[in-house]
């Protein structure tokens, strides 16, 4: 009976434990982090649009709401 | 203008149907006009492998999205409350946050093309403040910004400048990849890092900590030496509002008490 009893305990922290993981990131959340980095001149330089993608564009803005770029070339 | 923008697309969209061109007037545009779009973040063409470059003189940080990521989502940071509240009932931030944790890659390649391995640690110690003070510029515009802008270590590196809280951390990063003991030295409007060691300097400006002397790295004076005094005797002791040692975690401590700083709580709302 006390053994059955410590395995559920064990098991209870077990799911604890994975509840607390973290999900991994997946490309869509890469591509949002990038684009809020790219719109952060005043941390990563104006440059960084080139150094990732190398392409030769300027960002006029880009709005967090609706995740959507404007660009100039 | 259509080729360099049909490059521009090939590059930086995933999908260049879905990307919405703004032609006004293609039959009057010009060569040298600019033709403006837009597209959803989705549509963002990165190579998550792909290594990013930023050339110094004596070395070349390289960085790939992911890892800039886990400075954004503090996995590559110490970490810790980021506001405490000073005895008086002021609010500071803490810079040690955002310094990066050992074994951060991006930074470990970096100190390794630095310093000389079979070096002493006071010898790279040096070395890393002679990179901090010599290729990253003092930014006058973040001192004098009226607010505390706090950077990361890789922003530091990409922008190439920051102020004395900027050039602290990315110091304090740097010297994590190495078997440096180091600690935060909070003034009043300043900011340097004490290094542990045998320092042979003019001027042996240092503080004592719990029995460990730490001698004063001033990250903003160019070609600064490790226990040097550039403030004029401003940076001694008596002066010294706070410091944080990373091997006690986050807490900020009061010198003259030694008690740590509450930090603030902050809750979420749903």
């Amino acid at each position: 009976m006390k053994q059955i009893l410590y395995i559920l305990i064990l098991l209870l922290f077990a799911s604890c434990n994975n509840k607390e993981k973290e999900k991994p990131l997946i490309y869509e959340d890469y591509q949002y982090h990038a684009a809020n980095m790219i719109a952060q001149p005043k941390f990563y330089g104006d440059s960084l649009l080139y150094k990732m993608t190398g392409a030769d564009a300027h960002l006029e803005m880009f709005y967090v709401d609706t995740k959507k770029f404007f660009f100039f070339v | 203008m259509n080729n360099k923008l049909d490059d521009v697309l090939s590059k930086l969209a995933i999908n260049k149907d879905s990307v919405i061109i703004n032609r006004p007037n293609e039959i009057k545009l010009e060569s040298n006009s600019s033709v403006t779009f837009n597209m959803n973040a989705r549509n963002l063409k990165i190579d998550t492998n792909k290594i990013i470059e930023i050339k110094y003189h004596q070395a070349t940080y390289h960085i790939t999205i992911p890892q800039m990521v886990d400075f954004v989502t503090m996995k590559s940071n110490l970490r810790g409350g980021a506001f405490a509240v000073t005895p008086d009932g002021e609010t500071m931030i803490s810079h040690g946050v955002a310094v990066s944790i050992k074994g951060e890659k991006s930074l470990t390649d970096l100190v390794n093309q630095l310093v000389d391995k079979t070096k002493s640690i006071e010898v790279s110690a040096q070395t890393l403040l002679d990179f901090v003070t010599n290729e990253i510029e003092y930014s006058d515009a973040e001192a004098t910004s009226g607010g505390e802008t706090i950077k990361r270590p890789d922003e530091i590196l990409f922008t190439r400048n920051s102020d004395c809280s900027g050039k602290t951390i990315l110091y304090a990063s740097l010297l994590q990849q190495t078997k440096a003991k180091w600690c935060i030295l909070y003034y009043e409007k300043h900011i340097c890092i004490g290094v542990a060691g045998n320092f042979q300097t003019k001027n042996t400006s240092k503080i004592s900590i719990d029995g460990v002397d730490y001698y004063i790295a001033e990250t903003t004076a160019p070609n600064a030496k490790i226990g040097e005094d550039y403030w004029n005797g401003k940076l001694r002791a008596d002066n010294l509002l706070y410091y944080q040692n990373p091997e006690n975690g986050a807490d900020i401590i009061d010198y003259q008490t030694k008690k740590p700083l509450e930090f603030l709580k902050m809750k979420v709302k749903d």
